[in-house]
C-alpha cells in the first residue's frame, strides 16, 4: 500500500476523532506530494470543512468532486450534488441548494441518475422535501410527494432510509419508524438517556423534525433540532450540519 | 231453547274443532318448525300451510274422529318431553325425516330420534296413530305413502342443552383469551417480519452504548431460522474476508433459485450487507434492478473501503461475465470487490469454494 492510499484512511481517522485541522493538513501533504486526490478525497475533505464551519472551502471540494465524476463513467450522475447543496444552504444560498438537489431527484425519476442510496434516492428526496418544507414551497412540495410515492412503488422502500418517505407521506408514524430501525432506542432517547448518537440515528431524527414543521409544530421541530444539534458530530453527516444552521438561524 | 238435531251437531262439531284446533297448535307451536304441518281448520289435522285438504282425499278423516284425538297424542307426548322431566333435563327431539316416519305425522316420525341428554332411552309412544295422508305444501313435510322421496326433506333440528350452551359461552371465552395471547405473541413477530421486506434487524442495546469498533455494528442477528431473512456478520474484519463465507442471506421460500427474482433479491441484500458492513462509508447502489454498470461505488468515506463492489452468483460462468463488464467498463479487475452468493444465501467475499 503506497503513501498516498495510507494517507487518506489516516486523514479519515484524525476526522473521526474530531482532529479536522490535522486531517486537512494530512490532504494538504498529499497534494504537495504530487499525489492526485480522488473524488472520494475531495468530498471527504469537503466533509472536512463542513465541521470547520468553513462552506464555501467545502463547496469549492465539492464541486472538484462532481467535476471529477463527470470525467469518469459515471457523468452526469451528480454524486456529490447532495453535500454541495448542504453546503450552498448553509450559505444561505436555498434556491441554488434547491436547484443541486432537484437535480438528483429528476434525474432518479428520468433515468438520467442511475445510482442513489439503496432505498432508490430516498436521500435526495428528503433534502428536497427539508427545503420545501421550509421554503413553504407548495410547488416543490407537490413535486416532491410525487417523486415520493414513485419511490414506495418502484424504489426499495423498505430499506432505511426509506421508512422516512413513508413517514413524510404520512404512512407510517415516527414511532414506527423509528421503532423498526432502532428497536425502541429512540423512546429511551426521548426519555432523555443519554448514549452516543449514532448516524441513523442523526438522519431519522432530523427529518422527524421535518415532519413535525410540515405538520405545523415548529416549536417541537425546533426542539428536535436542538436534540440533533447536541448529538456528538460523527464526521460526514449532513443532517447534524443542517441542524446546526436551523440554530444558528434562529 | 230446544235446539234441533242439525244445530246441535253442528255446534258439537264447532267445539270440537275448537278444542282440536288448540291442540294442534300448541303441539305444533313447541315443535317450531317452519316446514311443521299447520292443523287444517276443517279437520283438525296437520297440514301444510297452503295445502288444500278435503275429506274426499282423505279415508277415514273426519272431525271429532277418535284417531284423529289419537293423533294428538304423540304431539302432547312430544311436548312433555321434549320440554323436560322432572329432572329439568332439556331433551332433545329431533324430527326425523327418513322415509319409515312416514305416515304418521306425532307417532313415530316425532320420536324416533328424541334422546333426552343423560344417556336416556328413547322415549316411544304408547299407541301408534293411525296412518295419514297429507298433501304437501312445496318442499314441505311429507307422509303420503306415495312420494316417499320427500322424506329426505325433513330437516334435522337439534336444541342445545343448557350444558352446551354454557360450555360454548366459556369456551368461547377462553379461545377468544387465548387467541388474544397468541395474537399478542404474534403481532411482535408479524411486526418484525414486517420490516424491511422480511428482514430483521435487531440492534442490541450494547452497540449503542459503545462506540463502533468494527464494520459489523450495524450488522443483523438471525432472529427466526428457515423464516426471516437476516444477515449474520462475521467476528472478523474485512482484509480477513477474502476466499471465505462471510454472511448469509435466506431468501423467502417462494424465490427460486436461478431465477430473476431470486438474482435481484440477493442483489438487494448483497448490496445491504455491504452498507451496513461499512456505515462510515456512503455508497451510491444502482437504482433499478438490471440496470447496467457497478453495483456499488463508494463516493465518500475512508479510502481503505474498496471503491466498486459488484454482486454475483457463485458460479464459475459469473466470473468469465465480471471478467468481461470489467474489461467493457475500463474498471482495473483488482479494483472490483465481489460478493458472490450460492443458491442457499451464503455471501462469499470473492468467488469462494
Amino acid at each position: 500500500m503506497d503513501s498516498a492510499a495510507k494517507l487518506g484512511p489516516a486523514a479519515w481517522a484524525l476526522a473521526e476523532r474530531g482532529k479536522y485541522q490535522q486531517a486537512l493538513d494530512l490532504y494538504d501533504e498529499a497534494k504537495a506530494r504530487g499525489f492526485e486526490l480522488t473524488a472520494g478525497d475531495h468530498a471527504n475533505r469537503g466533509a472536512i470543512l463542513l465541521c470547520l464551519e468553513k462552506y464555501e472551502e467545502a463547496l469549492a471540494q465539492f464541486r472538484a468532486a462532481t467535476e471529477l465524476e463527470d470525467k469518469s463513467d459515471r457523468k452526469g450522475e451528480g454524486a456529490y450534488l447532495d453535500s454541495q447543496g448542504v453546503a450552498q444552504w448553509l450559505m444561505g444560498r436555498h434556491r441554488e441548494a434547491v436547484v443541486a438537489w432537484r437535480y438528483r431527484v429528476s434525474g432518479i425519476m428520468t433515468g438520467k441518475v442511475q445510482y442513489a442510496d439503496l432505498p432508490g434516492g430516498a436521500s435526495d428526496g428528503l433534502l428536497l422535501w427539508y427545503a420545501a418544507v421550509t421554503l413553504k414551497d407548495h410547488d416543490l412540495l407537490n413535486y416532491t410527494m410525487d417523486f415520493f410515492r414513485k419511490l414506495t412503488i418502484f424504489g426499495r422502500p423498505s430499506y432505511w432510509p426509506g421508512p422516512l418517505v413513508e413517514l413524510a407521506l404520512g404512512e407510517k408514524s415516527p414511532e414506527a419508524v423509528f421503532h423498526e430501525h432502532f428497536h425502541n432506542a429512540w423512546l429511551r432517547w426521548l426519555l432523555g438517556m443519554n448514549y452516543p448518537r449514532r448516524k441513523d440515528l442523526a438522519f431519522g431524527t432530523f427529518y422527524y423534525a421535518v415532519k413535525l414543521r410540515a405538520d405545523g409544530q415548529e416549536r417541537d421541530c425546533r426542539e428536535m433540532m436542538t436534540r440533533v444539534a447536541k448529538m456528538k458530530n460523527r464526521f460526514g453527516e449532513v443532517q447534524w450540519h443542517l441542524a446546526r444552521g436551523e440554530l444558528s438561524r434562529a | 231453547m230446544a235446539l234441533d238435531r242439525r244445530t246441535t251437531r253442528r255446534l258439537v262439531q264447532a267445539l270440537l274443532h275448537a278444542k282440536n284446533k288448540m291442540n294442534g297448535r300448541d303441539a305444533l307451536d313447541n315443535v317450531a318448525q317452519t316446514s311443521m304441518p299447520t292443523r287444517d281448520r276443517a279437520y283438525g289435522a296437520p297440514m301444510y300451510a297452503g295445502a288444500r285438504f278435503s275429506s274426499a282425499s282423505q279415508p277415514g278423516v273426519a272431525a271429532g274422529d277418535k284417531a284423529a284425538d289419537q293423533s294428538h297424542r304423540p304431539i302432547l307426548a312430544l311436548r312433555q318431553h321434549q320440554f323436560g322431566d322432572s329432572r329439568g333435563l332439556l331433551f332433545t327431539g329431533e324430527v326425523a325425516d327418513t322415509a319409515k316416519d312416514r305416515g304418521n305425522l306425532a307417532g313415530e316420525a316425532l320420536h324416533q330420534n328424541m334422546s333426552p341428554v343423560g344417556g336416556h332411552s328413547s322415549v316411544r309412544p304408547a299407541a301408534q296413530p293411525t296412518a295419514r295422508e297429507y298433501r304437501p305444501s312445496d318442499g314441505g313435510l311429507y307422509w303420503s305413502k306415495e312420494a316417499t322421496h320427500r322424506g329426505s326433506n325433513l330437516p334435522r333440528v337439534r336444541y342445545p342443552t343448557s350444558g352446551e350452551i354454557w360450555w360454548e359461552f366459556l369456551g368461547g371465552i377462553g379461545k377468544g383469551v387465548a387467541q388474544t395471547l397468541a395474537d399478542i405473541g404474534a403481532e411482535e413477530t408479524k411486526y418484525r417480519q414486517a420490516m424491511v421486506d422480511g428482514i430483521y434487524i435487531d440492534t442490541p442495546y450494547t452497540d449503542l452504548f459503545d462506540p463502533p469498533t468494527s464494520p459489523w455494528d450495524n450488522a443483523g442477528r438471525e432472529i427466526a431460522p428457515g423464516i426471516m431473512a437476516t444477515t449474520k456478520p462475521v467476528k472478523q474484519k474485512p482484509k480477513t474476508w477474502y476466499d471465505k463465507k462471510i454472511g448469509k442471506v435466506e431468501p423467502p421460500k417462494h424465490l427460486i433459485p436461478g431465477t430473476t427474482r431470486h438474482g435481484d433479491y440477493m442483489h438487494e441484500h448483497g448490496a445491504r450487507f455491504v452498507t451496513d458492513s461499512f456505515p462510515e462509508a456512503k455508497f451510491d447502489v444502482r437504482v433499478k434492478p438490471g440496470q447496467k454498470g457497478i453495483d456499488l461505488t463508494r463516493i465518500a468515506g475512508p479510502d481503505h473501503i474498496d471503491k466498486y463492489w459488484e454482486i454475483k452468483t457463485n458460479k464459475p460462468h459469473s466470473q468469465r461475465e465480471l471478467k468481461r463488464q470489467i474489461q467493457r467498463w475500463g474498471y482495473d479487475e483488482p479494483s472490483v470487490r465481489v460478493i458472490a452468493y450460492d443458491e442457499y444465501g451464503n455471501l462469499y467475499d470473492g468467488f469462494g469454494r
